[in-house]
């Protein structure tokens, strides 16, 4: 858990959430270990439909979903999180049926209580979308008030908005910070509200910002400015960063790690510069792919493959029915690939590759 | 390990459909009111097959022959209890008309007890025994004055008979005590032969009280119909319109559903029935007119809160005319439940404007039978304390009002809808 | 053979102001006009692809509604194959616009009526427009669904089934089922990841090979119509500020301020790609806020006019749509100038 002496301020271990749609087991989050070192960054990159979004929510205990998750270490700043989860749930296959037995109700609770103290204070998220991530009944200010008293444990402000608030608002280049203030939340535009959503997760000064594509809903100028103030204000405050996304050029630009997902697994991880930007550093497959859909452009691409989530099939590695490397391998090597689920093998000192033909 | 109780177990297999379904919101309400009514309504086809059932005017004011149910006469005067072994005892003289003169004043505190009480129904083909015994005045005699053919009596005060099925119909039974006779110690009392049981006894023209309620059902339902059939267009139009059209139309419908909902139900129709000679269809339509503006608001909220979705926007760029987008997209759908569970709510309120005109004797008229005519034509048969005539029409009164907003209610819960 | 032309659209929103205008009739008094659409010309050939790019707010939506006749326009004319549509009868447009200029709108989980199966959303497009019997109705919309990628029992899905990569191409395929001439894309892919993106407009792109259809393409990211579209306007504020041949969208091209911030603002994978050094882009440029003063709608966060220390003629005069190539337009002051210092080196 230490590297460097160091203690990582989140670090998951084989975390694994299901869910169950119309008598089928969709394994969202299938095993996923990683760590966010204090002033790292970290990306997770992806398609909709690998599980990035599922992973976080379960780690800030927001996974409404049942059975939801079932398995995993994870650790804030050391303290586990996952104590005394041990015996709740289970998983068994017979017959080729998987049975998850899980008290729901338990577990909610212990959770909650184990992640409480850290939810808004050492860790906090920006979601992906900023209108519906606020309430439209109230105004800016009372939001923030709220959130802030909350914080501060229901003590009341005397005064203390202006103190502690107003410093974060007048860093997120507001046009008009009053009007904003006493503004509903549906008179904003996308970029305002988000960045209220940022001022949001900073309020109580926490050690690592989780951002779940907080862009992707936002225009290309407006996501230009965002996310430069993302970046300016995290190396400002010295913040580490989860941040998810689906545009692999974003990640790269913000991240110093990422890991790729696929279907629930990550299938690489290595530092972003490497991976993305010089083509050449990418060993798995999807990564490639990827890559190609950036460089070649909408509208021109090869592979043309659909995410099938057909749940319950959990032989041989995921990714083989849009691989294209598999594709253009003999039957005989593309067997171990219908056979074995990869693991994720470490190629060199930060890079790990999940693919048993990884090429170099 | 965790308690068994908590643990919720999912599996990849197919979930069993009728639990699922039946632990949804609101089933078990709906299925008990449909059972409920159900069986009002099958008891119709019955009874339509088996019409001579309802008029028997040979049997009048005959209370029930069940057993069970006889604790409904509250204080019975004399009964004669199917026997077929042992005795029954003594008579009581008081509830009997004109009991009080058989006994002097003197003799009051001697005046004899009854241990059992006879009644007044008898069914053909059945022996009745009769014992009457005086009791402390053991050397007593009797001798039957009036008596219908083929009973009885040994001197020691034996009654016996056994009807026959011709004998159907009422007879008066008159024993005198001899060493009283002369003195007005007679016995007198009314027997009611019918030629089947009457489960549920008959009501004061002879009709036989189970038949009348099923048949019934008929009267108290059917002109609810009425006003549901009058509410319903009523207020899909307003509220439809006033919800999709904004603007003056919006306003105009507005204002008259608030008019219509001021007012006052009752009041206007009684002066629907003074105008059409008590009709009951016209004064049900006039309710249907009364209660339609609660529907007509929920409508028009629903249009309204839909009427901004960008599908409604994507069927207009499709070229649909306005009414069809109105019907289609919006009403079809959405407006079925709030419409189907109000139908219930009116279909509820109108019995019991039913049995209030009916009590009024405003409502249904002879020789049609509705449960408020059952009411009114015995209202007077509590002060005689003969309650069943009154209690099993209050009985299905109760359960079918009950049945029908339990299925409004039971539908609003399932398809989620709050603050009806 | 132009199908489709517009000339000089506008639509002006107008506020009623004073409690007491709200409730008595009578002339609005127009204090404030809010253009949506302020005067856009542009036409469409048959077979072509018209990328229009413009950030949220800008107008775009409008301008779509409008040439649909969705919203009747202030003023300006839309002509389809000659005709213009604003003065077509009701019916005429019923029968034939609405048959033949399809759109698909924005959000398509907004679009599908969640009381609908996706069968009887077809459904009711093919029973609008087309002669059909209802066999063979449920038959076309079968080889709808699966020549869009939909394979397999998707008919009697409700949309809150589907996942967001399906339920558009549902609105594709709801778009198709009348057989248009044109078709415009309100945002057909935003919100989607690449890949996602990447199969939907190759899909569109087979598709207007195959029927030969006109489509405009209505986004904010360039990198949607990079490589697809034949022309591309840009829009700010309800007007065009550039219109050009497709490759004009790179930072070396552009002779537009605007269209060069929009090139900068995009994330490459090699970074450094798309910089012009030494211009960046300011604040966001805020679509329609502030009042119109008459000048140039982008002026307060052109970072050309920051670098040209303000100069008054950006803030007095609107500039008007001026010729810069052969098929090359651009709405700005010292577009010539840019265009001048660049082949200068």
């Amino acid at each position: 858990m230490d590297t460097n002496g160091k203690t990582p301020i989140l670090h998951v271990q084989d975390l694994k959430t299901y869910y169950f749609k119309e008598h089928e087991l969709i394994r969202c989050v299938d095993g996923i270990s990683f760590e966010v070192m204090p002033g790292g960054r970290m990306g997770i990159a992806g398609e909709s439909g690998s599980g990035k979004t599922q992973t976080v929510l379960s780690i800030m205990g927001l996974n409404e979903s049942t059975p939801g998750m079932i398995s995993g270490e994870i650790h804030i700043n050391g303290n586990r999180i996952t104590d005394g989860l041990q015996n709740l749930s289970r998983v068994e296959e017979r017959d080729g049926h998987i049975f998850v037995t899980k008290d729901v109700a338990a577990w909610q609770r212990i959770y909650e209580r184990n992640i409480k103290p850290h939810r808004g204070k050492t860790l906090s998220m920006v979601f992906q979308e900023p209108r519906s991530s606020l309430s439209p009944y109230f105004t800016i200010r009372e939001q923030l008030e709220e959130t802030l008293s909350s914080l501060l444990n229901g003590s009341r402000l005397n005064g203390g908005f202006e103190q502690l608030v107003m410093p974060l608002f007048e860093r997120l280049k507001f046009r008009n910070s009053k009007q904003i203030l006493s503004a509903y939340p549906h008179q904003l535009s996308g970029g305002e509200s988000q960045r209220i959503m940022l001022a949001l997760a900073l309020l109580g000064e926490p050690q690592l910002l989780i951002a779940d594509e907080p862009t992707t809903q936002l225009d290309a100028l407006t996501q230009f400015h965002v996310v430069n103030l993302f970046d300016s204000i995290l190396r400002e405050k010295q913040l580490s960063l989860l941040f998810i996304s689906h545009n692999l050029a974003l990640v790269a630009h913000l991240v110093d790690t990422v890991c790729i997902m696929y279907r629930g697994r990550i299938v690489e991880k290595g530092p972003a510069k490497a991976l993305i930007t010089s083509g050449s550093g990418s060993a798995h497959p999807y990564t490639r792919e990827l890559l190609n859909v950036f460089n070649g452009g909408r509208g021109q691409n090869r592979n043309g493959g659909y995410i099938s989530n057909a749940g319950a099939s959990s032989k041989g590695c995921r990714y083989q029915h849009r691989c294209d490397l598999k594709r253009r391998l003999d039957p005989g090597l593309g067997r171990r690939c219908e056979n074995e689920s990869p693991s994720l093998d470490k190629i060199s000192k930060d890079h790990w590759v999940a693919c048993w033909h990884k090429e170099r | 390990m965790p308690r068994k109780n908590r643990w919720t177990i999912y599996h990849t297999q197919r979930e069993v459909s009728f639990n699922h379904w039946f632990r949804q919101n609101g089933t078990k309400e709906m299925v008990a009111a449909l059972a409920v009514l159900l069986l009002l309504l099958l008891g119709n086809i019955l009874v339509a097959l088996n019409k001579d059932a309802l008029q028997n005017k040979d049997t009048r004011n005959q209370p029930p022959t069940n057993i069970f149910l006889q604790w409904l006469l509250m204080k019975p005067s004399l009964e004669i209890v199917e026997v077929t072994q042992g005795e029954v005892s003594g008579i009581d003289f008081y509830g009997t008309p004109g009991a009080s003169l058989l006994y002097p004043k003197a003799a009051q505190e001697t005046r004899p007890r009854p241990r059992r009480r006879p009644s007044f129904t008898a069914v053909a083909g059945k022996g009745y025994t009769f014992n009457a015994v005086l009791k402390d005045f053991p050397d007593v005699r009797y001798a039957l004055v009036r008596a219908p053919e083929g009973m009885g009596v040994s001197p020691t005060g034996q009654l016996s008979w056994t009807p026959k099925a011709e004998q159907a119909g009422i007879y008066k039974i008159s024993l005198d005590v001899l060493p009283f006779a002369g003195t007005g110690h007679r016995l007198s009392w009314e027997v009611s032969v019918s030629e089947k049981p009457h489960a549920l006894g008959t009501d004061q023209s002879g009709r036989d009280i189970l038949a009348c309620l099923i048949l019934g059902t008929q009267w108290t339902l059917l002109p609810g119909l009425i006003a549901v059939l009058i509410s319903i267009p009523l207020s899909l139009l307003f509220g439809g319109m006033a919800g999709y059209y904004g603007g003056m139309i919006e306003t105009f419908l507005s204002h008259g559903i608030t008019l219509f909902s001021a007012m006052p139900s009752l009041v206007l129709i009684f002066l629907t029935g003074a105008i059409f000679n008590f009709n009951i269809y016209a004064m049900m339509a006039v309710l249907g007119v009364v209660l339609f503006p609660r529907n007509a608001l929920q409508i028009k909220n629903k249009v309204l809160s839909l009427k901004e979705n960008q599908f409604i926007e994507a069927a207009r760029e499709l070229g649909m005319s306005d009414r069809r987008i109105l019907l289609k997209d919006i009403l079809w759908h959405n407006a079925r439940t709030p419409v189907l569970s109000f139908c219930f709510q009116i279909m509820a309120f109108a019995i019991l404007i039913e049995v209030t005109l009916s009590y009024l004797n405003l409502g249904i008229k002879e020789p049609d039978v509705s449960w408020g005519k059952m009411i009114f034509d015995h209202r007077s048969m509590i002060q005689e304390q003969k309650l069943w005539p009154l209690f099993f029409p209050a009985v299905t009164i109760f359960l079918s009002v009950a049945a029908f907003y339990l299925l409004a209610d039971g539908l609003n819960k399932r398809n989620k809808i709050r603050g009806v | 053979m132009e199908i489709l032309e517009v000339k000089n659209l506008q639509k002006h929103y107008q506020k009623r102001t004073g409690w007491l205008a709200m409730w008595l009739p009578g002339p609005k008094r127009e204090v404030e006009a809010f253009k949506a659409v302020d005067g856009v010309s542009f036409s469409l050939r048959k077979g072509e692809i018209l990328g229009l790019l413009g950030e949220s707010g800008c107008g775009k939506t409008t301008l779509a509604r409008a040439i649909v006749r969705l919203i009747e326009p202030t003023a300006g004319i839309t002509r389809y194959q000659g005709e213009n549509i604003y003065e077509m009868s009701a019916d005429q447009i019923k029968t034939e616009i609405r048959k033949k200029i399809r759109m698909i709108f924005q959000h398509p989980d907004a679009v599908l009526n969640p009381a609908f199966t996706i069968s009887m959303t077809l459904d009711q497009a093919l029973k609008q427009h087309t002669g059909l019997t209802s066999v063979q109705r449920s038959e076309f919309a079968r080889h709808l669904l699966e020549r869009v990628g939909l394979t397999g029992d998707f008919s009697n899905k409700y949309p809150y089934e589907l996942s967001g990569g399906e339920k558009r191409r549902v609105s594709i395929c709801r778009a198709l089922a009348t057989d248009p001439e044109i078709i415009i894309a309100d945002e057909p892919v935003s919100g989607l990841d690449v890949t996602l993106q990447n199969q939907i407009l190759r899909l569109m792109m087979e598709i207007r090979q195959e029927k030969n259809l006109s489509l405009i393409i209505i986004t904010h990211d360039i990198a949607t119509v990079q490589n697809i579209c034949d022309r591309i306007a840009v829009m700010h504020s309800g007007r065009f500020v550039e219109v050009g041949s497709y490759f004009l969208i790179s930072p070396d091209k552009s002779v537009h301020p605007y269209t060069l911030a929009l090139t900068q603002s995009q994330f490459s994978l090699e970074p450094g790609l798309n910089r012009t050094p030494g211009f960046s882009p300011l604040n966001e440029s805020a679509n329609g806020y502030g009042k119109d003063q008459g000048g140039c709608s982008y002026h307060a966060y052109c970072p050309l006019w920051m670098q040209l220390n303000r100069p008054p003629i950006c803030r007095e005069m609107n500039p008007p749509l001026q010729q810069v190539g052969t098929t090359h337009f651009s709405a700005c002051h010292f577009s010539m100038e840019i265009m001048k210092n660049r082949q200068a080196g």
